[in-house]
C-alpha cells in the first residue's frame, strides 16, 4: 500500500505521511439509548467500496480533514478540510486505536 | 501572552548562577570534532577543525550545520488575523508553500492559521515581543508561543543538498515543486518536518528536537556517502538566504 | 576454449583481463563478461544441479529466466551467473549439488525406481511426526539448496542506500520500444526516467545486430534529457510506486504515468530431456555469439514456431556454428529469412518440431518429427541428428509481471500464441511487446505513442506525436504468423522426463498427477506442484503449464488463466528493501549526561530513557530518605489556551477543570465515547486563558490528535500547541527536595505559599521554569518544566548543589517501585483497551453532574449503573515472593485475573502489586490465589496506598 494523499493545507503526499483516522461515524446529538450508544462505539459499516473517513497529516502540518475513499483500489476520490458545525460527525478513538497498536505503556 | 518557562532566552544570571543556552546534542556535535563557542548567549559549533573544507563542502558538495539556536516563534489565530498580523510585523502577507523573508525573520506558513518566524537568536525576544504587542491588540483570539526549543534545525547547503534529501525523505524537491523559498511540512527521516529552499541550493530543515541525534546521525551518514560534511556556522550564509549573485534574492 | 573473432556487438574488453574462481578453480574472462560467459568460455558447461532430481544444467536463456545459473560469490547467494559481470577477485561457488557438480548422489532421485518424488512429495512426506520438524528441516534445506545465507548479521558488511525520484514519466525497460516512449515523452517536455535492467539500454537490439541503432536511441534520449538507470530492474508495481534496485541503492520512482516497456520473453518447447545443458532458447544461443564472442555448440539443430529462430539460426551460422538443420513447425512458412537460409544450403524442415532430446551430462542428439495434434511423432517422419547444440524457439510471452501487479488482465491470443493485456489501469501505458507489438518497427511506434500519451496526461503537448505513432501503427503488415505449440511434444514411446519448469524440477508427469488427484486448477496446481513458484517465478514456466492444464482438463487457455507473479520481479537482496536503518528514537535534552552517569539506557516507546544507573534499590532510598530527580521529560505536554480551554478540557476529560485556579494542578483521565481510560497526566492552569496538559510519554502523540480531532469536529476557541519537545521536565523528589531547591531559587518554597497541587513559574539557577508540585513517586517533590535548551545546565546545577542533600539520579525501574508503594496506575500496564475508570479504582475522578457532556459520559453512566465485573485492586506478599507480571489470578481453580505490576518493595520490606481481580475478590483484606505456571502465591487484597496512605509525606 503505498498511494498518494492530498492534504488539503500542503499538498500531496505518500500516505506515510498521515495517519488515519477511521470511516466517519456519528456521534449522538444527546444522550443515546444503549443500543444507539453501542452501535456509536463499536460497529463500524467496513465498506468494500467508496467511504468517508478521517485522515490527518501527522508528519506534516497535523490537520484533520476527510477523504473519500475506495477502500478495494485506494483510490482516493477527494480530500477536503471538515467544516462541521452541528458535532454530530465526530471521530471515533485515535487514542485508542494508537494504544491498541502501540504494545503497553512504559511510563505515565 | 507567551509562558516565561517556554523561552530559554529570558534565562539570565541570578546570584552565582549563569545559564547556558546550547544544543541538546552538543555532545554529539563534540564528538564529530565541532569546536564549540558562545554567540548572542548560545553555545554553538562554529567549526569542526576545518573552515577551508567547510565552505568548500557547502559550495561542491554539502554541508549539514546544527542551528538549534534560531529563534523560532509560533503565532496561531484565525486565516485573516495571521494576515493581519503578519503584515503589520513583517509587511508581508505569508501564504502556504512559500516562506517570506522580512523583519530579519523567515516566515513559514505552516497552516492558514499557523505561522511560524524563525530569527537569528539576537532577534528572538524581539520578535517575540512585537507579535505578543501585536496580539494584545486584538480583540480575537491570538496566541504566540516560544518554539525555540521544540524545534531543532539542520542548515543543508550545497549543490547536493535536493540528493542528500533524496535518501532520506519522499518529499519533491525538483525545481517545479520546490521553487526557491518553497516551504513543505512533511515527513524527513520518517519523522514530522518542516523544510524550507533557502536559496538555491540550501535547505533549512526543523523538526523535534527530540529526534535531533537521530537526525543528525542519519543525516551526516546521507551526506558522507557524498562527500560532504559536518560544517559550523561560521561557513554558513546568511539566515535569509545568498545576498550576492542571487538572481531571485 | 578459444572465443570466437571479433563480434560487432561484444561486450567484452580482450584487453583487459579478470581473474575470479570457481568452486577454487580461477578462471580467466574479460572485462564485460559476466560470471558464466567466462565459465562458458573455459569450457564450463553444467552451472548447477536441479531442484529435485539433482540433473545437470547449463545455460538456457543467458538472461537469468531461469534457476540454472544461480551462484554463490562468498557470502551472497541467488547471483544469476548469466547476468551479473565478473569482476576480478569473485569467489564463486556453485549451488544445489554435493559432493560436486560433476557428481552429485541425489541424482539417484532421477535415476532410480518410479516416481520417487511425485508432486506433493515434499507436502506428503515430510509432515509426520511434529517433533521430527527440525530434522526434516535440514533435509530440505540441504536438499533444496539455494545458497548458504550467514545468519549473524554482524557479516553484512554492505550497506544499501535509499534514492527517492519523482518524475513525470517513468519508462520501464529500455528496448526500442522503451527508449522510443522516452524520447517521445521527454521532447514534450515532460521529466522522464528510464530504468532497464541490462548494462546499457537498447534491449534485444544489442544482440540482434542492431546495436548502432540502440546507442543512437539511447544518445537521442539522454539529450532529450531522459534519466537512464541501467544495471536496475523495477521490482515491483506499488499503487503507482516502483522500487528499482541498482548496485546498492533501493530507488524508489514515483511518477504521474508509467510507460511499461518490458519486453517478451522467449518460451520453451516441452519434450522428453529438453533441461539438457545443450538445449538452449534461440535468446540464449544468440547473445553468448553476439555479446561474449562465444560459440554456443559446434553442431546445431534449430527447432522454432516463428521467425526468431529463423533469425538466431542465420546469426549462428554466420558465427560458424555449423547448423544441421532447422524445424519450422509451421508448415508453410516462406518469406526473406527462410529464402535466405535456403540459399545458404541450410536444411528447412517445414511443419516439423523436436520430440526428444538425448545425451546424459549434455546434449548429444535430438529427433525432429512431424507431430499429429497432440504432439505424438507422426510414425516415419522421424529423423536423428548428432549434435551439441538444440536451439529452441517457441514464440514470446511479454514481460508482463508489473503490468499484471497495476491490475491489467491478461487474455491468450491464439493468433500470436502469446499473452495480451487489456484493461490497464489508469496511467499505465503498455509499450512494445507488452503492446502486442514485437517487431521492430511495430515496438518503436507504439513506444513513440505510449510515450506521448503519457507526457499529455501529465499536461505535455497536444497529443498529435501519439496519434501520429498510432496512425501509423495501423499501416504496418501484420507481424508473421505463430505455429500454434502442443502442450507436451514427443515420441510414441517418450523416455525421459520432460520439464514444465526447471526451477523447481516440475514435469508433464507431476502436472499430470496434480490434476488426477484433483488440483485442476491453476490456483491450485501451482502450489501443489510449486510450479512457476520457483527463482526465475515463471518467466518460462507459466505458459507451458498453462497450456498442460488445458491440454489435460479439455478448457480453453483463457479459462484456465494465468497468475501473477507477485513482486520482487527480480531478485533483490532484503537488505535493500529495508534500506539504511531509519529508527527514529528520541532522546531528552539531558540523555547525553546520563549515559554519563552509566545509565543503562532501555527503550521505551520511541524514546531512549535510564532504566536505572545501577543500584536500583539506592535510588529508590534516596527519594525516600533524602532526594532523588528523575528525567521525565518524555511526558507528554500541550499548551491549550483559549477563553474556551477551560470548557474544552471540561468534555476531555471526565472531571472538571474549567473551575481550577490559576497555578493549581490536577490530575486528569481522558475516557473515549465507550468509557473507556485512554490517558493520564496533570492540568495545570498557567494563566487565566492557558493550561499545560501532560499525558503519558507514548500518548503525546495520541492526546494531541485526540484534542486536534475534536476542535476540528466542534470549531471551539481553543488553541493547542504541543511543546513536549521543547521542555525538559525533571521530578526532584524526597523529603530534601524543598531545602535543595531553596538553594537554587528565591521563590517562597513554604508550605504555606507553594503547596502540594501548587504549580508556580518561577526562577530556579537563573532560568525560568515552571514548578508542579505533585507526587506521582510518593514524597515531596517539585516536577520542575524548563526550556530543554537550558536542559543540561539546570540539570547539572540541581546535582551539583543537590550534593550535599544526599541527592542520587533515578530510573525508570525505581520510580516504578516507588509510585507501585502509592499505587498510581500505568495506563496501558494496569489498564487496558477494556479498563473504565470505576473498575480502575478511580470513580471519584468521574464527574457525572458536570454541565458539559464530557467524552465517555454515557458510557460510564451505564458503567456505573450495571456496577464493577473486575476491578483492579493493590496486593501484598509478606514471604519476600514477587509474582512475575502476567501472573494468573485463580478463583476455584480457574484463571480470573492477573498481575499487572508487582516488585518488591524495600521500604516496605515485602512485596506489593496491581491485579485485575473478579469484583467479588476484590475486599480490602481478601486473600488472593496467584499461579504462574507450577509457581503458587497467597496475597492480601490491599486497598489504597501501600505507602504513606494519608498523604502526610506527600503534603509536608
Amino acid at each position: 500500500m503505498s498511494f498518494l494523499l492530498n492534504c488539503p493545507i500542503c499538498g500531496t503526499r505518500e500516505v506515510t505521511d498521515f495517519g488515519f483516522g477511521g470511516e466517519i461515524v456519528v456521534r449522538p446529538e444527546s444522550r443515546p439509548g444503549e443500543r444507539e450508544l453501542n452501535r456509536y462505539n463499536y460497529f463500524r459499516a467496513n465498506t468494500d467500496g467508496v467511504q468517508r473517513e478521517w485522515w490527518w497529516h501527522r508528519a506534516g502540518c497535523r490537520t484533520w480533514f476527510q477523504a473519500e475513499r475506495n477502500t478495494s483500489t485506494n483510490e482516493v476520490l477527494w480530500t477536503a478540510i471538515a467544516e462541521i458545525t452541528d458535532a454530530t460527525q465526530a471521530p471515533v478513538s485515535p487514542a485508542t486505536e494508537a494504544r491498541a497498536a502501540g504494545g503497553p505503556e512504559e511510563l505515565r | 501572552m507567551s509562558l516565561a518557562f517556554l523561552s530559554p532566552d529570558l534565562a539570565e544570571p541570578q546570584g552565582s548562577f549563569t545559564p547556558v543556552r546550547q544544543s541538546n546534542i552538543e555532545a554529539a556535535l563534540v564528538a564529530s570534532g565541532a569546536q564549540i563557542e558562545e554567540r548572542d548567549g548560545w553555545r554553538v559549533a562554529v567549526n569542526y577543525g576545518d573552515a577551508a573544507a567547510e565552505k568548500q563542502a557547502c559550495q561542491q558538495s554539502v554541508g549539514i550545520a546544527e542551528l538549534s539556536s534560531l529563534g523560532i516563534t509560533e503565532l496561531l489565530a484565525s486565516p485573516p488575523v495571521v494576515q493581519a498580523i503578519t503584515t503589520e510585523v513583517a509587511g508581508n502577507p505569508a501564504k502556504l508553500g512559500t516562506a517570506v523573508f522580512a523583519a530579519d525573520a523567515w516566515w513559514w506558513t505552516v497552516r492558514p492559521d499557523r505561522v511560524l518566524a524563525v530569527t537569528a537568536p539576537a532577534d528572538t525576544a524581539v520578535m517575540r515581543s512585537r507579535l505578543e504587542a501585536a496580539a494584545e491588540a486584538r480583540s480575537e483570539l491570538v496566541s504566540v508561543t516560544d518554539l525555540t526549543s521544540v524545534l531543532t534545525t539542520f542548515s543543508v547547503s550545497g549543490p547536493l543538498a535536493r540528493d542528500t534529501f533524496a535518501r532520506i525523505t519522499a518529499l519533491d524537491l525538483r525545481e517545479r515543486e520546490f521553487p526557491l523559498h518553497g516551504f513543505q511540512p512533511g515527513s524527513i527521516g520518517r519523522v514530522p518536518g518542516l523544510l524550507l529552499r533557502q536559496s538555491d541550493d540550501s535547505f533549512l530543515h526543523s523538526f523535534g528536537a527530540a529526534s535531533a541525534e537521530y537526525m543528525w546521525t542519519s543525516m551526516i551518514d546521507a551526506a558522507e556517502q557524498l562527500g560532504g560534511r559536518a560544517v559550523g556556522i561560521d561557513a554558513l550564509g546568511p539566515l535569509g538566504g545568498a545576498l550576492e549573485g542571487s538572481s531571485n534574492a | 576454449m578459444s572465443r570466437l573473432e571479433q563480434q560487432p556487438a561484444e561486450r567484452i574488453d580482450r584487453s583487459k583481463k579478470v581473474k575470479f574462481s570457481f568452486d577454487g578453480k580461477s578462471v580467466e574472462g574479460f572485462e564485460g563478461d559476466t560470471i558464466a560467459s567466462a565459465l562458458y568460455a573455459q569450457g564450463q558447461r553444467i552451472f548447477s544441479r536441479s531442484f529435485k532430481y539433482h540433473r545437470p544444467r547449463g545455460i538456457v536463456s543467458a538472461s537469468g529466466w531461469t534457476a540454472n545459473t544461480l551462484v554463490q560469490d562468498g557470502d551472497w547467494p541467488g547471483i544469476r551467473a548469466t547476468t551479473e559481470r565478473a569482476t576480478e577477485g569473485m569467489k564463486i561457488v556453485h549451488q544445489n549439488a554435493w559432493p560436486s557438480l560433476n557428481f552429485d548422489v541425489m541424482r539417484a532421485a532421477d535415476l532410480f525406481g518410479g516416481p520417487f518424488m511425485p508432486a506433493g512429495f515434499y507436502y506428503k512426506t515430510f509432515i509426520w511426526p511434529r517433533s521430527a520438524w527440525p530434522l526434516y528441516e535440514k533435509i530440505l534445506r540441504n536438499a533444496a539448496g539455494l545458497g548458504v545465507v550467514k545468519k549473524s548479521q554482524a557479516h553484512r558488511e554492505w550497506r544499501t542506500d535509499y534514492r527517492r525520484r519523482h518524475c513525470d514519466v517513468l519508462v520501464i525497460g529500455g528496448g526500442v520500444a522503451g527508449l522510443s516512449a522516452a524520447i517521445a515523452a521527454a521532447r514534450e517536455g515532460a521529466d522522464v526516467v528510464l530504468v532497464d535492467e541490462d548494462v546499457e539500454p537498447g534491449g534485444q537490439l544489442l544482440w540482434q545486430g542492431q546495436h548502432q541503432r540502440a546507442r543512437e536511441l539511447a544518445d537521442e534520449a539522454r539529450a532529450a534529457g531522459v534519466e537512464i538507470l541501467s544495471s536496475a530492474p523495477a521490482l515491483g508495481y506499488f499503487d503507482g510506486m516502483v522500487p528499482v534496485w541498482q548496485g546498492s541503492t533501493l530507488h524508489q520512482i514515483r511518477a504521474q504515468r508509467h510507460v511499461a516497456a518490458t519486453g517478451s520473453i522467449e518460451q520453451p518447447l516441452i519434450f522428453p530431456n529438453n533441461d539438457l545443458p545443450g538445449v538452449m532458447l534461440s535468446t540464449g544461443a544468440w547473445k553468448l555469439a553476439s555479446l561474449y564472442a562465444l560459440k554456443p555448440g559446434e553442431k546445431a539443430v534449430v527447432t522454432t514456431t516463428g521467425d526468431r529462430g529463423i533469425e538466431a539460426a542465420w546469426a549462428l551460422h554466420k558465427a560458424g556454428v555449423e547448423i544441421l538443420a532447422v524445424a519450422d513447425l509451421l508448415p508453410n512458412r516462406s518469406n526473406a529469412l527462410t529464402a535466405e537460409l535456403e540459399a545458404a544450403g541450410i536444411m528447412l524442415l517445414r511443419g516439423m518440431s523436436v520430440v526428444e532430446a538425448r545425451g546424459s551430462k549434455k546434449l548429444t542428439g535430438c529427433t525432429i518429427a512431424e507431430l499429429d495434434e497432440n504432439g505424438v511423432a507422426k510414425a516415419g517422419t522421424e529423423e536423428n541428428f548428432d549434435c551439441d547444440l538444440l536451439v529452441v524457439s517457441g514464440g514470446t510471452v511479454p514481460a508482463s509481471s508489473l503490468m499484471l501487479q497495476a491490475g491489467a488482465k491478461a487474455t491468450f491470443n491464439s493468433q500470436t500464441n502469446s499473452f495480451l493485456h487489456e484493461d490497464a489501469p489508469p496511467g499505465v501505458h503498455p509499450a512494445g511487446a507488452v503492446a502486442g507489438k514485437e517487431e521492430l518497427d511495430a515496438a518503436a511506434l507504439s513506444g513513440t505513442a505510449a510515450g506521448a500519451a503519457a507526457a499529455q496526461e501529465c499536461e505535455f503537448g497536444d497529443g498529435s506525436a501519439a496519434k501520429a505513432a498510432s496512425s501509423a501503427l495501423e499501416l504496418l503488415p501484420a507481424p508473421s504468423p505463430q505455429a500454434p505449440s502442443p502442450a507436451y511434444q514427443r515420441k510414441s514411446n517418450p523416455k525421459g522426463k520432460a520439464f514444465l519448469d526447471l526451477d523447481e524440477d516440475v514435469t508433464t508427469k507431476d502436472m499430470k498427477y496434480a490434476i488426477e488427484e484433483g488440483y485442476d486448477s491453476i490456483e491450485l496446481s501451482k502450489r501443489y506442484t510449486t510450479v512457476t513458484m520457483g527463482p526465475s517465478q515463471g518467466r518460462i514456466s507459466q505458459l507451458p503449464s498453462v497450456r498442460m492444464v488445458a491440454d489435460q482438463t479439455g478448457l480453453s487457455i483463457d479459462e484456465v488463466g494465468i497468475t501473477t507473479a507477485r513482486p520482487p520481479w527480480s531478485t533483490v537482496p532484503l537488505g535493500a528493501l529495508a534500506g539504511r536503518p531509519f529508527t527514529p528514537a528520541k532522546r531528552t535534552a539531558i540523555h547525553a549526561r546520563q549515559r554519563e552517569l552509566n545509565a543503562h539506557v532501555r527503550w521505551a516507546g520511541d524514546w531512549r530513557r535510564a532504566y536505572d544507573y545501577g543500584d536500583v534499590k539506592a535510588e529508590a532510598a534516596a527519594v525516600h530518605n533524602a532526594v532523588g530527580m528523575i528525567d521525565v521529560s518524555t511526558l507528554g505536554k500541550m499548551i491549550v489556551s483559549g477563553p474556551e480551554a477551560g470548557v474544552f478540557l471540561d468534555r476531555m476529560y471526565t472531571n472538571r477543570l474549567s473551575d481550577l485556579k490559576v497555578d493549581r494542578i490536577r490530575y486528569g483521565v481522558l475516557s473515549n465515547d465507550a468509557g473507556r481510560i485512554t490517558d493520564d497526566g496533570t492540568v495545570c492552569r498557567v494563566a487565566e486563558d492557558s493550561f499545560l496538559v501532560t499525558t503519558t510519554s507514548s500518548g503525546a502523540d495520541a492526546a494531541e490528535s485526540w484534542f486536534t480531532w475534536w476542535l476540528a469536529a466542534w470549531e471551539m476557541e481553543v488553541h493547542v500547541t504541543d511543546v513536549t519537545q521543547g521542555l525538559c521536565a525533571v521530578n526532584v523528589a524526597g523529603p530534601k527536595a524543598r531545602d535543595l531547591l531553596a538553594k537554587l531559587t528565591d521563590a517562597d518554597l513554604s508550605n504555606e505559599v507553594f503547596g502540594y497541587l501548587d504549580g508556580k513559574q518561577i526562577q530556579i539557577a537563573g532560568v525560568q521554569c515552571l514548578a508542579m508540585r505533585i507526587g506521582f513517586v510518593g514524597e515531596l517533590g517539585y516536577e520542575i518544566h524548563y526550556p530543554a535548551s537550558c536542559g543540561q545546565y539546570l540539570w547539572d546545577q540541581l546535582l551539583e548543589v543537590g550534593a550535599e542533600y544526599g541527592i542520587r539520579p533515578f530510573g525508570l525501574e525505581p520510580q516504578r517501585i516507588l509510585r507501585l508503594e502509592k499505587a498510581h496506575i500505568i495506563v496501558g500496564q494496569d489498564t487496558d483497551s477494556e479498563s473504565n475508570p470505576y473498575e480502575s479504582q478511580m470513580g471519584w475522578i468521574v464527574k457525572l453532574d458536570k454541565d458539559e457532556e464530557f467524552m465517555g459520559k454515557w458510557a460510564l453512566e451505564r458503567a456505573k449503573e450495571r456496577g464493577m465485573t473486575n476491578m483492579l485492586v493493590g496486593f501484598k506478599l509478606d514471604n519476600g515472593d514477587v509474582p512475575i507480571e502476567g501472573s494468573a489470578i485463580v478463583v476455584d481453580g480457574k484463571p480470573a485475573g492477573r498481575v499487572t505490576s508487582a516488585r518488591y518493595s524495600e521500604q516496605l520490606g515485602h512485596a506489593i502489586g496491581l491485579a485485575w481481580v473478579p469484583a467479588e475478590q476484590g475486599e480490602d483484606g481478601a486473600p488472593l490465589h496467584i499461579k504462574y505456571g507450577s509457581q503458587n502465591f497467597t496475597a492480601t487484597v490491599v486497598h489504597g496506598a501501600f505507602y504513606d496512605p494519608d498523604q502526610e509525606r506527600l503534603r509536608s
